[in-house]
């Protein structure tokens, strides 16, 4: 037993003498609860490729002035975009041949379908056939960000501008947006 | 994202080469040599570790980043974060090891020149790469990352808590050459591993595709198997019975020497955990396979009839995307592990006065020296790379009751690991303490790695 007190204090001391020169200073863990950072998440939204039969009834064989289509955007939905999500900017893109314009409507509604956001823009027409792109920008920040986040569906409303023109070509759409997040609390 | 941040900073508080115990390699007096190399020389003929307390150690590292780097005050806090998360590669890595001998001992018979050694250990071993690619994906999203491919192989992970029991022999087989071997059972605690992934995501520019972007994930191959996870976190299922003997058990070898070269020197080498842990039981894989690519929703305009319903375009994008990428996590399928086989090896020149006397027929022609400088090689292979370091000592016995070991340790990411062991005795009690990255120890913060290994145990040398 004499040994394993011997032992024992000479462990002790050993220990001591490393303990008292060893530490962890100057560091400041609080600094964790400033942590921030800024994603940025660029995602294709919608595409489509039209052309004259989208714009004639398929019964009737008479013109569509209006057309649309919507999709379910559940993400709009979850914890982590309600909590973080800070601006969007939205890109959206057409090349038209017809010779007719366009008159673009993205809307963004609620489960009852009311109408919380809505973006609109003219899509050019063509001349002599030739390809008319038309870009449209919108960013979208607090408050109206809101009636974004509030949002579950989207549809793409587009009203054809007669000009008395054959209606003849084709209107390619692309879109996307840039999702801005930011975290601050972990 | 939080989860990835947590770790990352948690992984920042263990930090390399975990298991180099190059303090305690070719201490003659340790029983722990012998677990270091089973052919080691040894000057005890009997040893008996005190249960639970013969042999501790613990050492952690990260090979990129200190504490200090990322949490020193003042500063913009958040801009050295960003620094540590582009500064490190997916080659740097987070280890943590650490081993309690529940039992040991040891015993040489009589008339006989070969000692046998046993025991029981217990061991946490765990290494985390850092996923470079996905940390700069989830920390600054895809936008500034156009074309550019994020790498799932950037994600290995190998952890393991398992129970050792182990017998050994170690003899002299000829006047100059001592040989051993240490056969083990590992009995698994809990594994998880993650290690062999494969697969890219990109956001690819298509400017004559449908749209501005196409997202493709590809040929993905990620996995990650559990043994033992499910029934302690699901069931609250006490890890203690499968500590003392698991149904995923495993099979190892250690196998060492040391031959004297000449009288003052001598050369050693082993190769230790030379085996697998086969997992057959509370099996649970996760997996995430399949390729797909995205370019947003695609509008079809269908004209609007009586009774026609809409396109469900998001519920067929999470068809589409759960049928070509799926994630089962509902799989049991058996696996195995191999152990991280690390080696050792020893190139040891003895000086001042020979302990043993001078070498004649009476000694067996054992030589033990008061001094003893050399080089020492350690080496482990990790699921990556192999991880090697080199060390340069100097072993000297005072007298009866002290022995000190100061080593220097070079290795890829340290050139100033200054170690010491202290070894008492006191008749035949043992005490030591060893510990390395002296020169940090006024701020550990800075160490980019430190370990400690103490121990208490009986050991009986010849008269």
């Amino acid at each position: 037993m004499n040994y394993l007190l011997k032992g024992t204090f000479w462990l002790l001391l050993i220990a001591l003498s490393f303990a008292s020169v060893s530490c962890v200073k100057d560091v400041d863990f609080e600094q964790a609860d400033d942590f921030a950072t800024t994603q940025k998440v660029d995602l294709d939204l919608i595409f489509f490729d039209l052309d004259t039969s989208n714009f004639v009834d398929v019964v009737t064989e008479e013109v569509i002035l209006v057309i649309r289509d919507t999709t379910r955007l559940e993400f709009l939905d979850d914890t982590f975009i309600q909590d973080n999500l800070v601006q969007i900017d939205f890109l959206f893109q057409y090349e038209n041949t017809f010779s007719q314009g366009f008159f673009n409507r993205a809307v963004f509604l609620n489960e009852q379908d009311d109408i919380l956001y809505e973006t609109s823009f003219e899509v050019d027409p063509s001349l002599n056939g030739e390809i008319e792109t038309t870009q449209f920008t919108e960013i979208v920040i607090a408050p109206e960000l809101d009636s974004i986040k509030n949002a579950i569906k989207m549809f793409i409303e587009l009203t054809l501008q007669p000009n008395g023109q054959p209606l003849e070509g084709t209107l390619g759409h692309k879109s996307k947006a840039v999702y801005t997040l930011e975290f601050s609390d972990l | 994202m939080r989860q990835l941040v947590y770790l990352f900073i948690l992984c920042l508080g263990f930090n390399v080469l975990g298991q180099n115990k190059q303090l305690l390699y070719n201490v003659d007096n340790l029983p722990q040599t012998l677990l270091l190399n089973p052919g080691a020389s040894h000057s005890f003929e009997k040893h008996i570790g005190i249960p639970f307390f013969s042999g501790f150690s613990l050492s952690a590292g990260s090979s990129g980043i200190s504490v200090y780097d990322i949490f020193q005050e003042g500063g913009d806090f958040n801009a050295r974060v960003r620094d540590a998360i582009f500064n490190l590669s997916d080659k740097d890595f987070f280890t943590v090891n650490e081993q309690i001998e529940i039992a040991s001992f040891g015993w040489k018979p009589r008339f006989k020149d070969i000692y046998y050694s046993g025991g029981v250990y217990q061991e946490l071993d765990a290494i985390v790469y850092f996923p470079r690619d996905l940390a700069i994906l989830a920390y600054e999203g895809n936008a500034s990352y156009i074309d550019v491919p994020f790498e799932f192989n950037d994600l290995s992970v190998a952890a393991e808590a398992l129970t050792v029991y182990h017998f050994g022999v170690n003899k002299q087989v000829s006047k100059k050459l001592r040989l051993g071997a240490r056969i083990k059972l590992y009995s698994s605690i809990v594994n998880v591993n993650s290690t062999n992934n494969r697969g890219q995501f990109i956001t690819r520019t298509t400017p004559e595709g449908d749209n501005f972007y196409s997202h493709e994930v590809q040929n993905a191959s990620v996995r990650a198997n559990t043994s033992g996870l499910v029934s302690i976190i699901e069931q609250e299922a006490s890890p203690v019975a499968r500590a003392i003997l698991s149904k995923n058990l495993g099979i190892g070898l250690d196998v060492g020497g040391t031959y004297t070269l000449s009288e003052k020197w001598t050369a050693s080498g082993s190769l230790l955990d030379i085996g697998a842990v086969f997992h057959r039981d509370d099996v649970n894989n996760y997996e995430l396979t399949g390729s797909y690519d995205l370019q947003g929703i695609e509008f079809i305009f269908p004209q609007v009839l009586d009774g026609t319903a809409t396109t469900p375009y998001w519920e067929n994008l999470e068809d589409e995307i759960e049928e070509q990428l799926p994630f089962n996590d509902s799989l049991q399928v058996n696996y195995t592990t191999w152990r991280p086989i690390k080696a050792n090896a020893g190139l040891n020149y003895g000086f001042g006065k020979n302990l043993f006397g001078d070498c004649d027929c009476t000694n067996g022609g054992k030589n033990q020296y008061e001094s003893n400088v050399g080089l020492q090689f350690f080496a482990i292979k990790r699921p990556r790379a192999i991880n090697s370091a080199l060390t340069a000592y100097y072993d000297r016995r005072w007298n009866r009751l002290l022995r000190t070991k100061l080593t220097y340790t070079l290795d890829a990411f340290s050139k100033r690991n200054v170690g010491l062991l202290l070894s008492a005795n006191i008749k035949n009690f043992n005490v030591y303490l060893a510990a390395d990255n002296l020169l940090d120890y006024p701020n550990l913060a800075k160490a980019y790695n430190a370990s400690l290994q103490l121990g208490f145990q009986f050991t009986f040398e010849p008269d």
